[in-house]
This record gives C-alpha cells, structure tokens and sequence, in this order.
C-alpha cells in the first residue's frame, strides 16, 4: 500500500511532466500554425494587392486610347468613306504607328455594323481588316456611346486579351467604334514566377488568366444556361468553348481571410486568397501552399518534441537526483539513527555492567600478564579497604597481601584457591579465588581474571557452628535430664495410683469382713509401695552415676554457659532481665561441669517462673546472678524478685515431691540439693530484702596451679 | 430378645472393663470394683479390650490415656465408630490435661488424674454405667421399631410416612393418587391400612407415629 502510494506519489510529478510536454508539443504545433497562416495570410494579402495593382493597370493603361483615337477627323473620314483605299491606308498607318507608341496589342476602327475597317495590325496574316466584331460585348458598349471592356479570346488571332473600345461620335450619333487589344500574357508570365498557382476569375466565375494553364476557361462555380449562351454568343472565350468545371474546390474557411482551394485528385492543399477588382468585375485568386504550414507546424512539433524531450529528460534528471539525495539523506539519517541506538546500547550497556559490578558481592580482579592490577570492582575495594585509584597499576607484591602467603606465581585455572588477605585495618580478609584468563576481544590471552569471594563469614560460622555443636551436645543432656523427669513423673504417678486403689479396696474389703481378699490387697499394696521407692531409687542412682566426671572448672564460666544455653533466651521470654555480678577471676571449684550448669539453669528457671507467676515488685523483674569467694568456697547466688518463701514453704523445700506448682513434679530443688552435696557443697535458700528469695550454691574452691 | 425389667437392672452387678497397661493400677482398680461389688474386666491393652469386650451391652470403660501401642484416644475412637452403648471414663497421669479434655469433649464421660480418690472413682463409673443403660434402651427401643417397621408392607410403610405429617385419610388417599396416577386408593382402604399400621407398630395414635417415623428416618441417616 504504502509502496503504492509511493509509486503514485513519484509518478504524478512525472505524468504531469509529460502533460506538459504533451501540451507545449500542441501549443507550438498550433502556435506555428497560426502565425505560419498570419504569415502566409499576410503575404498572400500583400501580393494580392501587388498583383491587383498591376493587373488593374494593365487592364486600364489603354483605356484613353479607343477614345483618343476616335477622336482622329482620320477616323470620322474613314467612317464615312469605307471605301476609299486612300482614306484606309492612312486609317491604318495611322493606328499602326498609334499602336506602336503605345505598346498595345492591336488597334482598330469598326463601322457601326461591327466591320472592322482598319486596323493597326492590317498588314500581318491576322489582320482586323474585313473581320466583323458586331457580336463581342465591348462593340455593343461601345455602339450605345459607353466606353467597353471585354476580355476574351480573339476570333481572330485566337489569342486571349483585354479589349477596350470607344464610340466615334458624329453629331451625337455613333458611326463607329474604335477598340483596342492589349494581351495580358506579360503579366501572366510574372505569375509562372510564383511558386503557387495565381489566376483570374470573372464575373461569371470563370477563370480566364492564370499561371495554371489547364484551368483557363474553366468554370469554379455553375452558371446559368443564360449564361452559358452569352458567353457562346460572344465567342468570349473561343467559338468551341463549352463549361466545364475547374479541377478544385474552394472551401470558405471562417475566421480566416480566405478559403482553402484543395485540387481533385492529388488532394494538394492551398490558401487561396481573393482579390476583388471591382471596376473590372474580376476576382484574382492568390494561392499559397498549405504544405508550408503543415511543415512550419511539423518543424514546430519537431523543436517543441524536442525541447519536452529535453524537459523531460531534465525533468527525470531531476527526480532521479532527488531521489538520490533523499535516499543519501534518508541513509545519513538512518546512519546517524544506528550511531544513536549503537551508542545509546552501548551506554545502556555500560550502566548496566557497572550496576552489575557495583551490585556484585564478590570481588572482581583483573592483571595484566606481569601482574599489574588494571581492574578493581567496588566489592574488592571495599573487602581490603583500598580504593580503586590506590590498587590500579599496582604490581606485585599489592599492599593487601597477607604476609603470611606466599605470592602465587602462577595463577591455577578453574579451581578456587583459598587465600588470606591482609586489609588496610589490618584485619584478615579470608577470601576464596577463582582466576581465568582474561581474553580480550581478539582472543589474546592478556592476563588473569579473578573473582574474589570473602569467606571471612564464612569461615566464622564455621568456628561459630563448631562451637554451637559442642553446645548443643550439652543441651541434649540437659534435655535428657527433663525427659527422664517427665518419665519419671508418669512412672510415678503409677504406683502411687495403685497405692490409692489398694487401700480403697482394702477398707471396703476390711467392711465386707472378707479377710482373705484383704489380706491380697494390702500385699500388693505393699508391693506397689515398693515399686515406688524403687523409682525414687532410681533417681537418686542416675544422679550418682556422675561424680566419676568431677574435674576442676570455674563456677563463672557455669553461671555463663547456662546463660548460653537456655536460661537467657527463658528469661527474654518471660520479660526478665538478666543482670550478672560476678566475681573477678575464675572461681575454681571442683564439680561435674554438666550437672553444675543444670542447677543453675534449674535455679534459673525457678527464678523465672517465680517471676512468672508473681506481680512485678516495684524493683522490677530481675534476674541477678552473683558469684562471690572467700577462703574455702567460692558461691553462686540466684536472686530473683518473685513472692519469696513463706516459712511452710521455706521448711519443706527440698522434700522430695514437694511443690507448689500444679505441674511440678517437686523433684527439681531435691535433686539440685543432691548433686551439689555429691560435690561437696550446699544449696541454701532465703528470702530476699526487699521481696524475692536467694538460692545459693556453695561449693568448696580447689587451689589451681 | 426380651426386655429385662428395670428393677433388675439396679441389683445386676455393673460392668466395668478397665484398660490400662499398668499392671499395678489394672489390678488394683479391678480390686477395689470388685470389693464395691462390680463386675471387673481388665485388659492391659486397646486391642485386647475390643477384641474381647461385648461392646453393645451396657457397662462403663475406664480407659488410660497413655498406653503403649494404642493410645486411650484410639481406642475410645474405634468404640465410638463401632456404635458401642458404653460409656468411657478416661484415666490420666500427671500432665495430660489437654488430651483428657479433648476426650470428654468427644463424648466421655469424665477423666480422673492418677491418683484418685475412692469416691470421685465411683462416682464417675456409676454415672457412666447409667448413661450407658440409657444408650442402651434408645438402642434396643429403636431396633424393636425398626424390626416393626419392617414387617409393614411397602405400601403401608408409604401410608404411614404420609398419615405422620399428620394429615387426615382422605388427603393421603389424594397424595397417593397425585403420586402415581396408576394406583389410586379409596380414603376407606387408606383407614384400613392405618389400623394395620397402628396395630403392627403397637402405637395408638397419629402423634406417635410421627415421632416413631421421625425417629426412624433420623436412625436411618446416622445408619446411612
């Protein structure tokens, strides 16, 4: 579509050239046309004039001299006396020597029957003398007393000519006529000089004179049978002459001064231009060859052709130049369009890399092949605290280089190597590199590019996760201790259950008075009694399996493991801060470091839960922890600010399954009791000042080394 | 099956199974029901308890919570889905509150922490043992009616749901013929079926009939 409209659009200028060459073409063809006419028109107008001018003077230049002649007394005398030899000699010498000086054709005196009786030419074979002229017009003219004029073939001489006649009057009557004859062939002779055919027509239309002999006598327009017989009659034009149509025709062109005469046959055309001579009552036709026109119009087309030719060649010129230039500019454009998206790529590109880089947590490194730095990311410089500015350029050995490595000689390809850096701070910077070749963009190998992954996190985890396992093996203990607890718990709970039913059964036993049922009943109510015992025993057993694993350790450091492992973490989530005031140094005691750190943390965990289930006292919620020593013990003291003990309570604290929790077991306090006697030590309890209560451990100090 | 009469209900010895793997609890349980004059059954696990026990007569379960294997919860589930007539009083040890409430809200009776005392034992199994008797008579009170309600003719089974609504015989008569144009009844024929109908199911009037067919279209949706 949009192609076609392109055609359409490189086409109309085009067709519109070529409309206007068309057009110019025509315009000059009918331009030449015109002026060739006006031209030809003119011409022919022009030499018309010429010609009538000169026609009518020949036809007029004789017409004094019938006149002047007849008014010789010779004339009158030899009117009167025909015969007399004398009288006619001297008649005819005197028209000879008349017409001689006058140059006309032939001179002659007529009686009044038309006789001629002398003429000027009476001494040549075609002599006047004795020829009776009574039927021509210019006699009968004369006869009336008017001058006459006639043109016509001689009956005599056969020979066309102008005949001009004047009466010869005697007493206001006419005795005679003289005539003169003046052939007109002269001028017809100028005519076979024209190219073009020339000819005079009469009043009857027919043509008499002209340079085209076949036309004479030929009529160009129908006569009347009148006529036809007064021109037989006169013998105008020879005594056989019969009408007889001329061989063209003329065509009346309007707005144009004349017609256009086209001969039969070969279809030859002509301008004829007509010229009235009105006195004379004649028409002279000029003619003028239409071919001159047609040429001037084809020479017109011609130079018209190819002048459009030359427009139009020009006019392709042009577009082709156009379009040359706008395809050149159209590219120029596109050129710079591509240079712009090129250039706009490349800097998306280079914003994008740069981000990249910025945004990367691993460090990027390049050298070149001796070693020298040429480029740095951000995270590099960050990770050894040296700015790109102070790295680039740098050779080995680079100010981040750890001292306690080696610098690598040769770079491993593909497996990440680990190496210590050295950071500006002076901290160690444990990374791991990977390193290829840096390649540039003909395929040289230029250098070495190294990613460079901190792994100082990393490596800190590790330690971390070394130390958390080694915790989390402590709580599993810890756990185990509370499971076996929860065990015992329900374990108990199970004989004592039995216990209860025994006795029921063996009171509704001793009412019924069935004696032997009783006496099973209380057996195995003993029995369950026993068993009961026995899983006490079991606890105590389990807690004296451990004093093998005494060693010395520091109380401190207690207090802070089972903070580490349970007891911050319970206090958070009861609310509680944790405050500790321990003593300086480590208090060396000599003890069961797991069963140590499980009373304080049961300790703790009572605290807490004292805390718990108490309003806050005005001196808040606070865990202390408080190591002291003296001379023999060193002494931990847990204060909390809980309901404290009240004397019922603070009496039967340490009874085995006393509690004063719905869900305790009331074992807790007994068995701290037991492993810190099993070191040696004490565990006492008080009420605190000001609100709370004390536990505190006591335990003997070993002396170290 | 003959209904035995209230009166002896009272002077048969109660049943009570007692599931609990503890031996020394299951005995000592069975001991004291037995001096208080109940019929004991002691099993020391789920499985063997419903293998073993008669679960659609009337009696009282007193089940423990934690038990190796089956757990109390299990088992008290598999009776609930057999459609036993007992009832269950769950024992529970120190610190299984939560389980134990989540069983009384599934239906038992009531829980009691080991130990327990004599009386709030004795108490709860005597309650349990009531309300299974209870549980007991809807049963065998519905399976009479269905066993009667059986023996009517499909046709009069038809006759009966609709007399239930409470509608007289000439309006029934209508419905039938409206509901199958082929068969239509005669308001006299629809009176005789329902002297069978009250005569078959041993009821006396149309109010009754309307709960019995309740109550049996109510048992036959739990049934289905």
């Amino acid at each position: 579509m949009a192609r076609l409209r392109q055609a359409l659009r490189g086409a109309a200028p085009m067709a519109a050239v070529l409309g206007m060459a068309v057009l110019m073409v025509l315009g000059a063809g009918e331009w030449a046309t015109r002026n060739e006419l006006d031209t030809q028109w003119d011409n022919l107008r022009r030499s018309g004039e010429v010609q009538a001018l000169a026609l009518h003077g020949v036809a007029t230049r004789y017409s004094y001299l019938p006149f002047t002649a007849a008014q010789q007394p010779l004339v009158a005398h030899l009117l009167h006396n025909p015969r007399s030899q004398s009288v006619r000699e001297a008649a005819n010498a005197y028209l000879q020597t008349v017409n001689a000086h006058a140059g006309s054709d032939a001179l002659y005196i007529m009686d009044a029957e038309g006789l001629t009786l002398a003429s000027s030419n009476w001494n040549t074979p075609s002599s006047f003398v004795h020829q009776n002229y009574g039927n021509r017009p210019y006699f009968r003219d004369a006869l009336q007393g008017l001058a006459g004029r006639f043109y016509g073939v001689g009956k005599t001489t056969g020979e066309p000519g102008l005949f001009a006649s004047a009466p010869v009057e005697q007493d206001g009557r006419v005795i005679g006529v003289v005539a003169v004859k003046v052939r007109m062939q002269p001028i017809v002779d100028t005519w076979a000089q024209l190219r073009d055919p020339v000819f005079v027509a009469d009043e009857r239309g027919i043509v008499f004179l002209g340079s085209v002999t076949p036309w004479l006598y030929k009529t160009s327009r129908p006569l009347s049978a009148q006529a036809v017989q007064q021109v037989q009659h006169d013998e105008q034009y020879g005594p056989q002459w019969q009408p007889e149509p001329v061989p063209w025709k003329l065509l009346q062109r309007p707005e144009q001064p004349g017609s256009e005469l086209t001969l039969d046959g070969t279809g030859k055309r002509y301008l004829a231009f007509e010229e009235p001579l009105p006195d004379l009552g004649w028409t002279l036709t000029l003619t003028a060859d239409s071919r001159v026109v047609a040429l001037a119009r084809q020479q017109a087309w011609a130079l018209a052709s190819l002048a459009s030719g030359l427009l139009v060649l020009g006019a392709l010129y042009w577009q082709l130049r156009e379009r040359r230039l706008r395809e050149n500019r159209q590219a120029r454009i596109e050129l710079e369009q591509r240079v712009h998206e090129r250039t706009h790529a490349l800097q998306q590109a280079q914003a994008f890399r740069q981000s990249m880089e910025d945004a990367l947590l691993v460090g990027m490194r390049a050298r070149d092949l001796q070693g020298r730095i040429v480029y740095v990311n951000a995270a590099m410089c960050d990770m050894v605290g040296y700015s790109a500015d102070e790295l680039i350029g740098q050779p080995p050995p680079y100010p981040f280089q750890h001292p306690g490595e080696e610098p690598r000689p040769g770079e491993p390809e593909g497996q990440g190597a680990e190496s210590r850096l050295r950071h500006r701070d002076g901290s160690d910077v444990h990374t791991m590199v990977y390193t290829a070749r840096l390649i540039d963009g003909d395929g040289q190998h230029v250098g070495w590019m190294s990613s460079v992954v901190d792994i100082t996190a990393q490596k800190r985890a590790e330690e971390q996760q070394q130390q958390r396992e080694a915790q989390l093996q402590r709580v599993q203990r810890v756990i185990t201790v509370g499971e076996m607890a929860s065990t015992l718990a329900h374990e108990l709970n199970q004989p004592l259950a039995a216990l209860v039913n025994y006795a029921a059964a063996a009171r509704a036993l001793a009412a019924q008075g069935k004696v032997e049922l009783l006496g099973d009943s209380l057996a195995a109510l003993s029995t369950q009694a026993l068993r009961a015992a026995d899983i006490v025993g079991r606890i105590r057993r389990w807690v004296r399996q451990h004093p093998e694993a005494r060693e010395p350790c520091d109380l401190n450091a207690a207090v802070d493991q089972s903070l580490a492992l349970l007891l911050r973490a319970e206090a958070r989530r009861h609310g509680v801060a944790v405050r500790l005031d321990l003593a300086r140094g480590p208090l060396s005691v000599s003890a069961d470091r797991v069963l140590l750190e499980q009373v304080v943390l049961n300790l703790g965990l009572n605290a807490l839960q004292a805390m718990q289930s108490h309003a806050p006292s005005p001196l808040g919620r606070e865990l202390l922890l408080h190591t002291t020593a003296d001379a023999g013990h060193a002494s931990l003291q847990v204060l909390d600010r809980g309901p404290g003990l009240p004397p019922e309570i603070a009496a039967r604290l340490f009874e085995p399954f006393f509690t004063t929790r719905t869900d305790g077991l009331g074992l807790g306090l007994n068995i701290c009791r037991s492993i810190v006697e099993s070191m040696g030590g004490e565990l006492l309890a008080r009420n605190r000042e000001g609100g709370g209560a004390i536990f505190e451990i006591r335990l003997p100090r070993t002396n170290t080394p | 099956m003959t209904e035995a009469p209230s009166s002896d209900t009272a002077a048969a010895p109660l049943r009570v199974y007692i599931v609990d793997d503890d031996e020394g609890v299951r005995h000592s349980l069975a001991a004291l029901l037995l001096a208080g004059g109940h019929a004991a059954h002691a099993f020391a696990s789920g499985p063997e308890f419903l293998a073993g026990a008669d679960l659609s007569q009337p009696g009282c379960v007193l089940l423990d919570l934690r038990m190796d294997g089956m757990s109390g919860l299990q088992v008290f589930e598999a009776m609930r889905q057999q459609g036993t007539v007992l009832k269950t009083v769950f024992l529970s040890a120190h610190g299984e509150l939560a389980s134990a409430v989540a069983a009384v809200k599934q239906g038992a009776v009531d829980w009691l922490e080991k130990p327990c005392d004599e009386q709030t034992l004795l108490a709860a199994v005597l309650k349990a043992a009531s309300l299974s008797q209870e549980a007991a008579q809807r049963a065998r009170r519905r399976n009479t009616l269905l066993e009667r309600w059986a023996a009517l003719s499909p046709r009069q089974q038809e006759v009966a749901r609709l007399l239930a609504t409470g509608i007289s015989s000439k309006e029934v008569a209508r419905a039938l013929a409206q509901r199958d144009p082929e068969r239509p009844i005669d308001p006299r024929t629809v009176d005789t079926h329902r002297s069978a109908i009250f005569l078959k199911l041993d009821i006396r009037s149309s109010h009754e009939l309307g709960m019995l067919v309740e109550d049996l279209e109510g048992a036959a949706s739990r049934a289905g």
